[in-house]
């Protein structure tokens, strides 16, 4: 808004900006930056080690006492900001500075901390006792849920008949929370046609190992998915140790061996189907039950591997999921061919 | 039951599994066509609900599963619901068809297929907010909010723009633990979940007169949580940042649409569990209101020294919601109501001045005030759109800011002590307001250097583009001259919702 | 009053992790640190739920035939701390990814020194 004057130099410095900034594109190759890099592991080798970005501050540091200005071209045709910002208030939103400035960021963050701690304290105390049979959280709900589940859900384990029968609308968003963060994942580190690093296949010994151990933690997740019913356990607690047997097989026998079963397509489609059939599922069970038509899915005897109803299948489902997630995010963080 | 009962459910299961389909997609512009179908799907059917429960009167509890509600999760509709849904998914429609372009040209193409997909997930968890019924259930859609919000800011991959996902998803994350705890100690005090029950038993609570404390804090405590996480004033700081870095559909829709779904929650908590006495009671109504006095001074201060349209209109945001604030905080029935009608108003006030901006920016590539100069003059339409925008939320009478702002005031003439900040607060700053958004306007049409005019010739923008930034005009013009079917419609709704005040 | 405490001693010992959690989150500028610091945050949540979730002599809720309701433990709270972890678990991926996103873009963890390149080199893409 500035602009209302003196907008005659402005204008053409800005033009001038615009045409140049389009040539040179967002992600082209910074040479300078790199040229930098190569002084910093230079520096590191004489010195002892000190952070990057700590290094590239003290460089600043040292340019800004000498009167120097910036030697890296890229920045130089950097937009028209107006002097009076310095001036200004210090506004919230910046960290780095306050931070620096004002000694009293970290004192006062210790007092409201202590200040919320003392308050939780007084909150605390007043709260029911712990472990006392008379608490508020004693109710009817609990109360069905342990007396009638069984019957119910058909379910030995309270827990999964109520996070999959009673709450099976919050465990639905509980997926689909794990889908985003997978998908969020992929969107952010991901780039495509990127091949996975050929690591070395591992040790002699852990490869002869693993060809026993392997099998043994998969089929222990399964049963700890398939019987999550009917003993502790369930599709979270069973995915994670799938995941960690994929983790664990990629690590030994190395990110290309696996990932040549499990491309990374396939583990998406295997998400996106188990949730697919995880909402179809729920979709039949939420129907007919809001609208009264019956045609519920026989129970079956509880205490039995074929029991529940959807309780298996679902299981399945979230399973699957929780698996293919955090094997998903593994690849994601191992590093890439050119780092 | 009939089938306009099973609307609620139909509509969050529909969204959520078309956002799971499509990675099943090759092609990342049959995403976009399919996704504005369904948002066409989902926005007739609320239109149908709405008109629907509005004309029977009623409202009504989905139960989800075979048990019912206390041991079972269940939805809740009536035609505030009906009509907070369609507005949803009205906005969001208009966001895709409205910024396309810039769609297409800001996110690189192999991932347009997931963008469509958190935003769809994002979608289908703003309906679940709007119907939900139970405190668990919200704070699981709360959070899908947070993680798809997250990659929505950081989509256009730039540094900065990774910068202000990161402190977003920070601010994001204190919020949530602040309102997990609050639901946790809850959760031990009343052994419910369910907003109705929550209700009965905050009230004997209330009757014995003990632990008082707990239920105080953890009110307040689910209340930070929100505020931290609707980017109410002292916690706004990573709001500006997104939307600058952030593409223009992601900034109408995070602003627009996505702050106002916790701030339905925050309204529910308000409303279904604390009820009115624990509000007063406990100075929560006071604190809410200082927020939002606070924050409509503060915001639209900052807004004023900012050189990026982006920034600015987020911190002008920011300022709009402070006004929801101030009208939750009067504590009565008619401040909720004005809340209701603010929150429809700038939901679709906001994403017309994002997408007019959008447009514009897409005309003379760059974002600076400097830049933009004329640039109205390039994209007529989008230009348009901003500066009805603007004048609507300086209040400029028949434009829909000005109804809004009409029914702030009559909330707040009805207060006691309330009444004088309150209608301070809203002259100060729909002054402020006009101070920003006027100088803004007269930039955007200023006329250029005679010997450049050649290059400002308009150009042409799509024909969905020119649809949308039209239909969001008429709409605004509509809630300013004719607002009492939407005031009426909100009022009913709020009647049903619960009894306030 | 020390009764008290004592008796109370999961709850304040949730509380106390959480407080950890939050000045953590507030003090350190390093982006490893402050993921940890709202991890502790959320696992004292969770602390505080199964606390409570917990009657005196109660079972895991493994309901046999015929049993007696009142000798399990409270099976609600179980189901919301596991949704609270895949939650956590989600949030802390997608922090992770953001972190490492800005590591390879400024060679910088600290928060403080990322903003500072950040605003410097203000990219207008």
């Amino acid at each position: 808004m500035k602009t209302t004057q003196n907008d005659n130099g402005w204008f053409r410095r800005i033009l001038q900006w615009a045409s140049e900034s389009e040539s040179e594109g967002a992600d082209a190759p910074e040479d300078p930056e790199k040229q930098e890099f190569q002084e910093y592991l230079e520096y590191i080798d004489a010195h002892d080690y000190i952070e990057f970005g700590a290094y590239r501050y003290m460089r600043y540091q040292q340019r800004k006492e000498l009167g120097l200005d910036e030697p890296t071209s890229h920045y130089t045709a950097e937009p028209p900001t107006p002097q009076k910002k310095q001036k200004g208030k210090k506004s919230h939103h910046k960290q780095g500075v306050l931070r620096k400035q004002l000694r009293w960021y970290q004192v006062a963050s210790v007092l409201i901390t202590c200040v919320i701690f003392w308050i939780l304290c007084l909150v605390v105390m007043e709260l029911p006792e712990f472990g006392a049979l008379d608490a508020p959280a004693w109710n009817e709900v609990v109360q069905r849920y342990l007396q009638q589940g069984r019957e119910e859900t058909g379910a030995v384990n309270a827990i999964t008949g109520m996070i999959l029968e009673y709450r099976a609308f919050d465990t639905f968003g509980e997926s689909v929370v794990l889908f985003a963060a997978a998908i969020s994942t992929i969107l952010l580190l991901r780039t495509p046609n990127q091949p996975l690093r050929q690591r070395k296949a591992g040790d002699e010994i852990l490869k002869e190992l693993s060809k026993y151990l392997l099998p043994i933690i998969l089929l222990f997740g399964f049963y700890v998915i398939l019987y999550g019913h009917i003993s502790p356990g369930g599709g979270f607690s069973g995915g994670a140790i799938l995941g960690a047997a994929l983790i664990l097989a990629s690590l030994i026998l190395g990110a290309g061996e696996v990932g040549r079963v499990l491309t990374s397509k396939r583990v998406t489609y295997i998400t996106v189907f188990s949730l697919l059939t995880y909402a179809v599922m729920k979709f039949y069970s939420f129907y007919t039950g809001a609208n009264h038509v019956g045609w519920e899915i026989p129970k079956g005897e509880a205490g039995h591997l074929f029991s529940g109803g959807f309780l298996l299948p679902l299981n399945l489902c979230v399973g699957l999921i929780v698996a293919c997630t955090m094997y998903t995010f593994y690849t994601l963080f191992i590093p890439t061919e050119e780092e | 039951m009939g089938l306009v009962y099973n609307i609620p459910l139909f509509s969050i299961l529909l969204v959520v599994v078309s956002g799971v389909c499509i990675p099943l997609f090759r092609n990342g512009k049959h995403v976009i066509r399919f996704v504005q179908i369904v948002q066409l799907l989902v926005g007739a059917g609320s239109l149908f609900l709405m008109v629907g429960l509005s004309s029977l009167n009623e409202s009504f509890t989905y139960q989800l599963g075979h048990v019912p509600a206390p041991w079972g999760n269940e939805l809740r509709a009536g035609p505030l619901e009906g009509l907070l849904s369609f507005v949803f998914s009205l906005v969001m429609l208009l966001a895709f068809s409205g910024s396309r372009e810039s769609l297409i040209s800001d996110i690189k193409p192999h991932r347009l297929g997931n963008y469509c997909l958190l935003m769809q997930l994002l979608y289908g968890t703003l309906l679940a907010m709007i119907y939900t019924d139970d405190l668990f259930t919200a704070y699981v859609f709360v959070e899908v909010a947070a993680v798809t919000a997250c990659v929505l800011v950081s989509a256009k991959e730039s540094g900065r723009s990774i910068v202000s996902a990161i402190r977003y998803l920070m601010f994001n994350c204190l919020g949530s633990g602040l309102f997990l705890l609050g639901i946790a100690i809850l959760y031990v005090l009343t052994g419910h979940l369910l907003f109705s029950s929550l209700q009965q038993a905050v009230e004997q609570y209330l009757l014995s007169g003990s632990s008082k404390l707990p239920l105080i804090v953890s009110a307040l405590l689910m209340t930070l949580g929100l505020s931290i996480k609707s980017a109410q004033f002292p916690f706004h700081a990573w709001l500006p940042d997104a939307h600058a870095s952030a593409t223009t559909t992601s900034s109408a829709i995070l602003s627009g649409l996505l702050l106002k779904g916790y701030l339905i929650i925050l309204m529910k908590l308000m409303v279904c569990i604390f009820g009115p006495f624990v509000m007063v009671s406990s100075y929560l109504c006071d604190l809410l209101l200082l927020l939002g006095l606070a924050g409509m001074l503060f915001a639209s201060v900052a807004a004023l020294r900012q050189e990026e349209v982006k920034r600015m209109i987020a911190y002008s945001s920011s300022a709009q919601i402070s006004y929801i604030f101030l009208s939750l905080g009067l504590g009565s029935q008619l401040g909720l109501l004005a809340a209701c009608f603010q929150m429809i108003v700038h939901a679709l006030t906001k994403s017309m001045i994002f997408l007019g901006a959008g447009a514009m920016i897409n005309g003379v590539h760059g974002h600076y005030w400097g830049q933009l100069r004329g640039a109205a003059r390039k994209v007529p339409l989008g230009g348009i759109a901003f500066t009805v925008g603007g004048l609507s939320l300086c209040g400029i009478p028949l434009l829909a800011g000005f109804s809004a702002k009409y029914c702030i005031a009559l909330a707040a003439l009805d207060a006691d002590w309330q009444m004088a900040p309150a209608l301070f607060g809203l002259a100060a700053s729909s002054v402020l307001n006009a101070m920003y958004y006027i100088p803004a306007i007269l930039v955007i049409w200023g006329r250029t250097k005679p010997n450049q005019e050649e290059e400002w010739k308009p150009i042409s923008i799509g024909l969905e583009q020119k649809f949308a930034l039209s239909f969001l005009l008429f709409c605004n013009l509509y809630l300013g001259m004719r607002f009492g079917l939407v005031r009426d419609l909100i009022e009913q709704g709020i009647y049903r919702f619960g009894s306030f005040g | 009053m020390l009764e008290l405490i004592l008796e109370q001693r999961y709850y304040l010992v949730s509380i106390l992790l959480f407080s950890i959690g939050f000045v953590t989150l507030f003090l350190h500028p390093n982006l490893i640190k402050k993921i940890i610091g709202l991890n502790l945050m959320d696992t004292s949540i969770f602390l505080f739920l199964a606390a409570m979730g917990y009657m005196e002599g109660g079972q895991a809720p493994m309901i046999e035939e015929g049993s007696n309701w009142a000798m399990y433990i409270n099976p609600i709270p179980g189901g919301l701390v596991l949704t609270g972890i895949v939650v956590a678990v989600s949030t802390t991926a997608l922090f992770l990814s953001l972190t490492h996103r800005l590591y390879r873009k400024y060679h910088s963890l600290n928060l403080d020194v990322i903003l500072m390149l950040a605003k410097k080199g203000r990219e207008d893409t």
